[in-house]
């Protein structure tokens, strides 16, 4: 007699979760705004200190135009800057795996990527490396790297102790190991390092945009102007496509990143969230 | 294959106190022979030794006169640990042949043989094809069974293999592995902690002693080669039962 009990004979799509998933932060989007305007209607709030989302919303159409050219601009920039720091971070936790002494000796400095506000690194970036598109990216890479080389060094070395006695009970060459089991079984922590690194790089590329100057196209330098302008709904409107970009950037590579790993590998971000 | 086992002495790191202490001990030649003790008196310990997997602090362990390490790079030594530890993100007949993978082009001629073991282990093609998630314990553990075979191995080594499944299953994976060990002719050596279990699978049960583990019973189980339910309620089989608990009793 055979056993059955396979995991896919049961309906993987739980609606009810969905529902909960999307509908309750949509819920406390809502709750937020309405009070938001409950605030202002009982205050009696100047626009010029705090705007009505209506105002807020009204300077998003007036100027979607210009909001998309710069969220572009900053989205380029924090992609560059990200895939840069996931081969980075991917090769210097790689090094970090393959020798304690290494580890030992240089993850403290890559702790002081982590450490050092991003509002202190990048001015010294845009000094030392020019005003440009190139300095905006640095910034992005630098702020960004940390998780990549934290996520995927513990993915590396957290290897199931039976799966490592496995490999050796086969005389497996060191290589095979890496190929065939530490590569492999690091790729949801990898993906979990790159989906928080990409909301960092957004928030990375938009300070970069703030210290590269005000001529330069993207949400950190539209930021600063409107700021300077007093133009409060403009301002909000520009934060509110910042934070949505930074939103954005974490889901597309959740979805993504959950796909890849269930689709080619079997394995889901469940384990290391 | 024939185990022989010769002052065998093991301490663990920061210990005074050896855990295992085997003067002398021959093992293999195609029987099935059960490692019963109780939790911690180095069962595990002592099956680690044998397959090469742990370096003992003193002493030798010879398989048909070679290294542990010898054998195992021909692929005639087989370990079942106490979970399936398959590859999450590879098929069921990807994992199966896991070992031919690694030990290179001498062994991938044995890959032409899956198809009969699969047979042997009860294993359809439908079941190869999913992952590990997507089979239950039991077609796990004979994913992991036909993965330890895939070698064609003279020895068979297993770590408890059946302790996490439920009493049925355990039963049939027991018979399923005792019938294996008789048509392949397969020298096997399990360590458990169920006496029934070992007298249900075995030619002979060893107990081990505590601190330092030694060889303390030697019980020879003088029933039929095929071990069906009925000899499971006999009077010998029960009789064989009672003489190994008296044995762990006067150890523990």
């Amino acid at each position: 007699m055979k056993e059955n009990g396979s995991l896919n004979d049961r309906p993987v799509l739980h609606i009810g979760h969905m529902a909960v998933g999307i509908g309750a932060p949509v819920a406390v989007a809502v709750t937020a705004v309405t009070g938001w305007q409950a605030f202002i209607w009982v205050t009696g709030v100047s626009p010029l200190v705090l705007p009505s989302p209506w105002q807020v919303g009204h300077a998003l159409i007036k100027e979607r135009v210009d909001l998309v050219e710069a969220a572009w601009c900053t989205t380029c920039a924090a992609l560059i800057g990200l895939a840069a720091s996931t081969l980075l971070g991917v090769l210097t936790a790689f090094a970090f795996s393959q020798s304690s002494i290494v580890r030992r000796t240089f993850y403290p400095y890559a702790i002081l990527l982590q450490t050092v506000p991003v509002i202190a690194i990048a001015p010294i970036i845009v000094i030392s490396f020019g005003r440009g598109f190139h300095s905006v990216a640095l910034v992005s890479l630098v702020i960004s790297l940390f998780p990549i080389i934290t996520n995927t060094t513990t993915g590396l070395l957290q290897i199931d102790a039976g799966h490592l006695e496995l490999f050796k009970l086969h005389s497996a060459t060191w290589w095979q190991t890496l190929w065939k089991l530490r590569l492999p079984s690091s790729l949801a922590y990898v993906v979990s390092g790159i989906r928080i690194a990409g909301g960092v790089a957004v928030v990375g590329a938009i300070v970069g945009e703030f210290f590269v100057g005000t001529s330069q196209p993207g949400l950190g330098a539209m930021i600063q102007r409107k700021a300077a302008g007093l133009a409060m709904d403009e301002l909000f409107a520009t934060v509110c496509v910042s934070t949505l970009l930074g939103v954005t950037m974490f889901g597309t590579i959740t979805l993504i990143g959950e796909w890849i790993l269930k689709r080619f590998f079997g394995m889901s971000l469940s384990g290391v969230r | 294959m024939v185990i022989e086992i010769t002052s065998l002495s093991h301490t663990f790191n920061g210990s005074h106190e050896a855990l295992l202490n085997i003067p002398r001990l021959t093992l293999g030649n195609r029987s099935f022979v059960s490692i019963v003790g109780s939790s911690g008196s180095g069962k595990s310990t002592l099956l680690r030794i044998i397959a090469g997997l742990l370096s003992p602090t003193a002493g030798h362990v010879s398989l048909d006169g070679h290294s542990p390490q010898q054998k195992r790079d021909a692929g005639e030594l087989a370990f079942i640990f106490q979970s399936p530890t398959l590859l999450p993100w590879r098929t069921a007949m990807q994992n199966i042949v896991l070992p031919c993978e690694l030990q290179g082009g001498r062994l991938s001629r044995r890959q032409q043989d899956v198809h009969g073991l699969l047979s042997l282990v009860g294993l359809s093609e439908d079941d190869t094809r999913k992952r590990p998630a997507q089979l239950s314990g039991g077609m796990q553990m004979r994913v992991s069974l036909a993965r330890s075979l895939i070698t064609r191995p003279e020895l068979m080594l297993m770590d408890e293999p059946f302790a996490a499944l439920d009493d049925i299953l355990r039963i049939q994976l027991q018979d399923e592995v005792r019938r294996i060990h008789c048509e392949q002719k397969i020298a096997s050596v399990l360590v458990t902690h169920n006496i029934r279990e070992a007298v249900a699978m075995s030619d002979r049960v060893l107990v081990l002693g505590d601190k330092p583990a030694q060889i303390t019973t030697d019980v020879t189980v003088a029933l039929p080669a095929e071990r069906d339910s009925d000899v499971r309620r006999s009077r010998e089989f029960q009789g064989i039962v009672n003489q190994v608990t008296d044995a762990l009793y006067q150890v523990v």
